[in-house]
């Protein structure tokens, strides 16, 4: 008849049942980061009301006896805020669009500075890599259907069930200063490449950057004209690229 | 590590064995309970949609016939569904395509809701922006899980008083929203999860939208 335009309802339980395995990864990972002291911090430029739902799922859960968690939607400017809230060892998360920008940058940006990064988007699938955990839906209207709130339900209900596992809530390894994806070490000085973004420079060479473990002064030599905001790689203390230009 | 098994150090291997099957037992339950939620909500949904289609058709059409008349839609509900109030309100005044249509959510502006809060009490932080906005041929959409929610069931006295259309969104049995006299038509999500029915609830909102979207727009 005139649901022609609707999924059928295989064909949306196929794709949720995709989705599974990743939620069930993001919230361990997300339980984990709890339990060691970290906030949620929750952004949705398209639809700032999904921030908000997100955020009061965990800060005051509609079921007695589970346990509030940190949980804080943040609004525009999200870049801005962003940089002095979040700290190492805290978690973002965006509800958004794939394809969008905004988003794309402050996800880059958080990894930088240390957070599991969670993108819940509908539409296009961002670039692999853009955040920490991807969680999508195709479904048009996604964010309206109420597929999109199963999906931050369903994140929610699986980190409580996590918390019911103590043994299972410290952090695996804690070599890398908890930031996922950023290994290799240069066989010549055995220091790592690390992304930093720039905070503050002067007339002199040495620079002072934020990294994943804080703040730390590197030799900004070899890159002409660096500025604060600029995402750079950072590599036996020098800066030896720029990956990024400075974001709003 | 363990300090509570006085003979974990001479089996430290055999602890770390355990904790990761552990772990893959545990994301193995997690992802087998999301199936299992998620095809449960996809279920309400479609169930929802098809026993309340007369109801949803019938709201749309109220709908419809007073946005033509120029009315105006005001939302409003707590928590969780005072952000499925404000998405709602967003797809009417701002929606990707189709026609923008007046609508706003009662809870949007922290000034207002928190003085009224402070001043007079929760219970009347709608009723009291109600008596201020709301004029005949407006519509007052509220939304609530137990349907029992106080100062919605004031708010759509209000409403009722001032002679707009009021529609409830409610879960459970329909609560007091679904006997209340102040309410017109009150769509019932027939679950006991408060979860599972605001899902169901956003799916009934985005049907009554796209109704009244095809309604107006085939009367031009």
């Amino acid at each position: 008849m005139e649901r022609a335009t609707t999924p059928a309802l295989e064909q949306m339980e196929a794709g949720l049942g995709a989705v599974a395995d990743d939620l069930a990864s993001t919230a361990l990972v997300m339980a984990r980061r709890f339990a060691a002291g970290g906030t949620l911090w929750c952004v949705a430029p398209d639809w700032p009301a999904h921030a908000n739902h997100l955020a009061v799922e965990f800060v005051h859960p509609v079921m007695v006896g589970k346990r509030a968690l940190p949980a804080v939607a943040v609004g525009a400017p999200l870049l801005r805020k962003m940089r002095v809230l979040a700290r190492s060892g805290d978690m973002l998360i965006a509800v958004s669009k794939g394809d969008n920008e905004e988003v794309a940058s402050v996800m880059r940006r958080a990894e930088v500075w240390g957070l599991t990064t969670v993108w819940l988007c509908t539409g296009d699938r961002p670039a692999p890599g853009s955040a920490t955990f991807i969680l999508s839906t195709h479904e048009p209207g996604g964010a309206y259907t109420g597929r999109v709130v199963l999906l931050y339900h369903l994140l929610w209900e699986l980190t409580q069930v996590c918390f019911e596992h103590p043994g299972l809530l410290q952090e695996p390894d804690s070599g890398t200063d908890g930031v996922e994806g950023i290994e290799g070490f240069c066989v010549t000085c055995s220091d790592e490449g690390r992304l930093a973004e720039v905070l503050d420079c002067g007339a002199d060479q040495m620079i002072e950057v934020r990294t994943a473990r804080g703040r730390e002064m590197v030799d900004a030599g070899l890159v002409l004209d660096p500025r604060p905001g600029d995402l750079v790689l950072v590599h036996g203390g020098c800066v030896v690229s720029r990956v990024e230009g400075a974001a709003v | 590590m363990s300090t509570t098994e006085p003979t974990g150090f001479l089996y430290p291997f055999i602890e770390e064995d355990e904790k990761e099957k552990n772990g893959n037992d545990l994301l193995a339950d997690l992802a087998a309970s999301a199936r299992t939620k998620a095809a449960e909500s996809l279920r309400l949904c479609q169930e929802t949609l098809s026993s309340q289609r007369q109801q949803i058709e019938l709201a749309a059409a109220e709908m419809a016939a007073r946005f033509a008349a120029g009315g105006r839609l005001f939302t409003f509900g707590n928590g969780g569904s005072a952000t499925d109030a404000a998405l709602l309100a967003e797809m009417f005044s701002a929606p990707s395509f189709g026609n923008p249509l007046p609508a706003r959510s009662l809870a949007d502006d922290q000034a207002v809701v928190t003085a009224l809060g402070n001043d007079i009490g929760f219970e009347l932080v709608f009723r009291r922006q109600l008596i201020a906005f709301a004029k005949n041929g407006d519509v007052a959409v509220g939304l609530s899980t137990s349907g029992n929610s106080d100062n919605l069931l004031a708010a759509f006295a209000e409403a009722r008083r001032r002679g707009l259309l009021t529609i409830g969104l409610a879960g459970y049995d329909g609560g007091s929203m679904a006997t209340s006299d102040d309410v017109d038509m009150c769509i019932v999500v027939a679950s006991e999860s408060i979860h599972r029915i605001q899902e169901a609830q956003d799916a009934v909102c985005f049907e009554i939208w796209k109704t009244v979207q095809k309604l107006l727009s085939t009367e031009e």
